[in-house]
């Protein structure tokens, strides 16, 4: 105790004297001087930007393309469920509620045309699901067999032996409506709804591929790796694991800069490709210029394709986001993030204000088709300003995909 | 050819009628205008009748009085025609400068800025007004426009020296030029003007917002152009040293005026003149993603204020000159205040969710 009150007496002494207090002050200084400068230093700038960088990235990665792809699934086993229970019980109410599902599947597949890379284009999943225009005539003939009892259909067949103009979205869409309503269930044929199932399903069997091949087939949750399985579906490796980890051994992605171009570019190409389309089908008058033309959902599609753009660029689906491409934006330049959220709502508003284009035809109707494309420009232009910026930081950098092996 | 110019001067007769019969209408209309714009529509019918139709008038005829001016002054020779020629040159360059938010030209921008490149240059100026040899250099752009004029107007110490045979002639040529260029404007606006307040309609503009996009341009580029030309070289602000050459209008005794000239343009267009204007839009108009926000309306006019204040403080002139060559950091206080100004145009703009394109951006 009394060595303890002594040790006390002694630092006050310790600190009484001028010199110690001095060497004290200048250390102090140094340390407030210090920590003022080193966010200026570009070393310590360059290491906030790569870790704000790499937190966009995995959460693109988790929140945008595997949250997706987990809706994706669990909306085309809906649609699944309500076409066995429609095979189950032909009726009405049974196809209408499998159009409602059809609808909300198709809604949720749109927006992975943002992540139309990486696996996407290794296995052309939208290929499998989505394949456009669809080759009616072989479908028919198939049904007829089925009906003549010279063929047995199952998804096993259809994703190995048939064509995907003969699966698919669209082959499901034209077993379900006609002129943009579902079908009468007296009108539907047992042939048909032997294909049709045939079809959600391997639909089903196609998205969980595609989930496979980002998630990694061993991050599956076990039924859905026992259905992988039971599918005859190869085993994948994480596409996710190398897309968040750019630079590191067994990813492709060679940067930082790599893995933001591919974020960017392919927001910015779907954007680019839904300007023409709006005039395209929603310009037109005939249903068949669109790709859901039995179903008419074109309006729909088109707004879904720029929710894909939407959650990618603000880090999820509403309520699920993280940190997001919008952030590096913003930190480049603030006005030009919120201009792109404001053309992001204005082209669903114009879309939406378009209306049926197969209705009635509005006086206007020409206009507001004109007023939708230009709306949907003006996204393009903006996310083009903002793509070099951000991936171009030096940062980032190597900004090359590909760089010659004496660079390595 | 002929048959197109008779054409499109009967046109633009015709266009100038409906334009005074629009505007007709609209004053007849002040007590719904008195409360403000509610929709860009209305803004926009508010902003082309009460602040762009008088301003682009006022500059054109200003510009008129100053080329007829200048015509006397060099018939009569004498020292009242002079001084009342030196006015007319004062009154046209700010009826200009405050006329320049409006001028919604786009790529006519160029004829603009050939009128307005400073310093003149002297050494040309004297060679080329006193030796008819020299004469085709009379028409390089910095012996030429506003810079020109005050140059030949205000610089000689009298009479005789500012109505040399040579002086005269460019003077003369010059202004009208000058008087050309507002008359100009002016006419094109009258031919746009109904496009503008019919905008929505897809000739040309698709919707209000496109049109009011070029207000915003505008105003920002004004706002830019006063920043980076008309504060920031003079004062050397990123080049160490000031370049009080530089300076507009310093010889005329007009900086401080012109300054303020630029600032009651931009006011025309933002707050208007008690019939409501851009911020009080703002003040109102909720947008998809953007809310209403009468606290930036607030804030503008008071930034205007404020600006007002700091160009009451400073010198006119040769006087403003002076200062900046003692202390170049004169201007920053202003340069401040504008540049917020600016940034709280581009908030309006985003609160209106005015599209306005900015670098790097393409050309639709």
């Amino acid at each position: 105790m009394k060595s303890g009150k002594n040790n006390k007496t002694d630092g006050k002494k310790l600190l009484q004297r001028p010199m110690v207090r001095i060497a004290g002050l200048v250390a102090l200084a140094g340390v407030v001087c210090g920590a003022m400068l080193l966010p200026k230093s570009a070393a310590v700038q360059a290491y906030l930007t790569q870790r704000k960088i790499d937190a966009v990235i995995a959460d693109y990665a988790d929140k945008v393309v595997l949250h997706t792809l987990e809706r994706v699934v669990a909306k085309n086993e809906a649609l699944n469920g309500a076409v066995a229970q429609l095979q189950a019980n032909p009726t009405d109410a049974g196809v209408e509620e499998a159009a409602k599902a059809w609808r909300a599947a198709r809604a949720q597949w749109q927006p992975i045309q943002s992540f139309a890379f990486g696996p996407a284009a290794f296995y052309d999943f939208d290929k499998q699901v989505a394949s456009w225009p669809i080759d009616r005539p072989m479908i028919e003939h198939s049904i007829a067999q089925i009906a003549a009892g010279t063929l047995a259909i199952d998804s096993g067949l259809l994703r190995r032996k048939i064509n995907s103009t003969q699966r698919g979205f669209f082959t499901a869409e034209h077993l379900l409506f006609r002129d943009g309503k579902p079908r009468k269930a007296a009108a539907i044929r047992p042939a048909e709804l032997l294909y049709l199932k045939a079809v959600t399903q391997a639909i089903v069997e196609e998205s969980l591929d595609f989930q496979a091949s980002w998630a990694g087939s061993a991050n599956l949750p076990p039924a859905a790796a026992a259905r992988l399985k039971a599918a005859q579906l190869p085993e994948r490796p994480s596409y996710a694991a190398e897309f968040a980890h750019p630079g590191a051994p067994g990813s492709r992605y060679f940067s930082r800069s790599v893995v933001l171009q591919e974020m960017f570019q392919e927001s910015h190409t779907v954007v680019e490709d839904v300007c023409p389309l709006i005039e395209q089908w929603l310009g037109s008058t005939d249903p068949r210029d669109s790709e859901s033309q039995d179903s008419r959902n074109a309006a729909s599609d088109l707004v879904n394709l720029l929710q894909g753009v939407e959650n990618a660029y603000l880090g999820g689906v509403e309520g699920n986001r993280g940190r997001a491409m919008a952030e590096l934006v913003a930190a480049k330049d603030e006005v030009i993030d919120r201009r792109i959220r404001i053309a992001l709502a204005d082209v669903r508003y114009r879309i939406n204000a378009v209306g049926d284009p197969y209705g009635e035809p509005a006086a206007d109707h020409e206009l507001k088709v004109r007023i939708a494309a230009a709306s949907c420009w003006k996204l393009a232009n903006k996310f083009a300003a903002a793509i070099v910026p951000v991936c171009m930081d030096p940062a980032t950098e190597p900004w090359a995909a590909y760089v010659p092996s004496t660079a390595l | 050819m002929q048959w197109n110019d008779q054409w499109n001067s009967m046109a633009g007769a015709v266009w100038a009628r409906v334009f005074a019969a629009a505007l007709i209408g609209l004053m007849a209309s002040a007590p719904a205008a008195a409360a403000g714009p509610q929709t860009e529509s209305e803004l926009l019918a508010v902003l082309a009748g009460k602040a762009i139709e008088p301003g682009l008038a006022k500059a054109a005829a200003a510009s008129q009085e100053l080329a007829e001016s200048a015509r006397s002054l060099c018939k009569q020779k004498n020292d009242e025609a002079l001084k009342q020629t030196r006015l007319a040159w004062k009154q046209a360059y700010l009826a200009w400068r405050t006329a320049q938010p409006m001028m919604l030209q786009g790529k006519e921008y160029k004829a603009e800025q050939l009128l307005e490149h400073w310093p003149a240059n002297e050494a040309v100026m004297n060679g080329a007004t006193a030796s008819k040899e020299l004469t085709h250099l009379l028409a390089n752009p910095d012996v030429r426009g506003f810079a020109g004029a005050e140059y030949l107007l205000f610089a000689p110490a009298g009479v005789d020296e500012a109505t040399t045979a040579g002086r005269c002639d460019h003077l003369q040529s010059v202004v009208a030029e000058i008087a050309d260029q507002a008359a100009t404007n002016q006419l094109q606006w009258r031919r746009q003007a109904p496009a503008f307040v019919a905008a929505g309609d897809g000739t040309p503009y698709l919707l209000p917002g496109d049109a009011l996009s070029l207000v915003f341009a505008r105003m920002l580029n004004v706002a830019e152009r006063l920043l980076r030309d008309r504060i920031c070289a003079p004062s050397g602000f990123f080049e160490g040293k000031a370049k009080t050459e530089l300076l507009e209008a310093w010889r005329s005794d007009a900086s401080r005026q012109s300054f303020q000239a630029s600032i009651d343009g931009l006011r025309r267009l933002l707050l208007g003149n008690g019939e409501g204007a851009v911020v009080d839009l703002v003040a109102v108009k909720d947008g998809l993603v953007s809310k209403r926000n009468p606290q930036l309306a607030e804030d503008v006019r008071k930034q205007l204020e404020r600006i007002d204040a700091q160009l009451a403080a400073l010198k006119d002139g040769n006087g403003l000159r002076k200062d900046l060559q003692q202390d170049d950091k004169v201007l920053q206080p202003l340069y401040k205040s504008i540049e917020k100004l600016q940034k709280q145009i581009v908030e309006a703009s985003l609160s209106l969710e005015v599209d306005v394109r900015g670098p790097g951006e393409t050309q639709m």
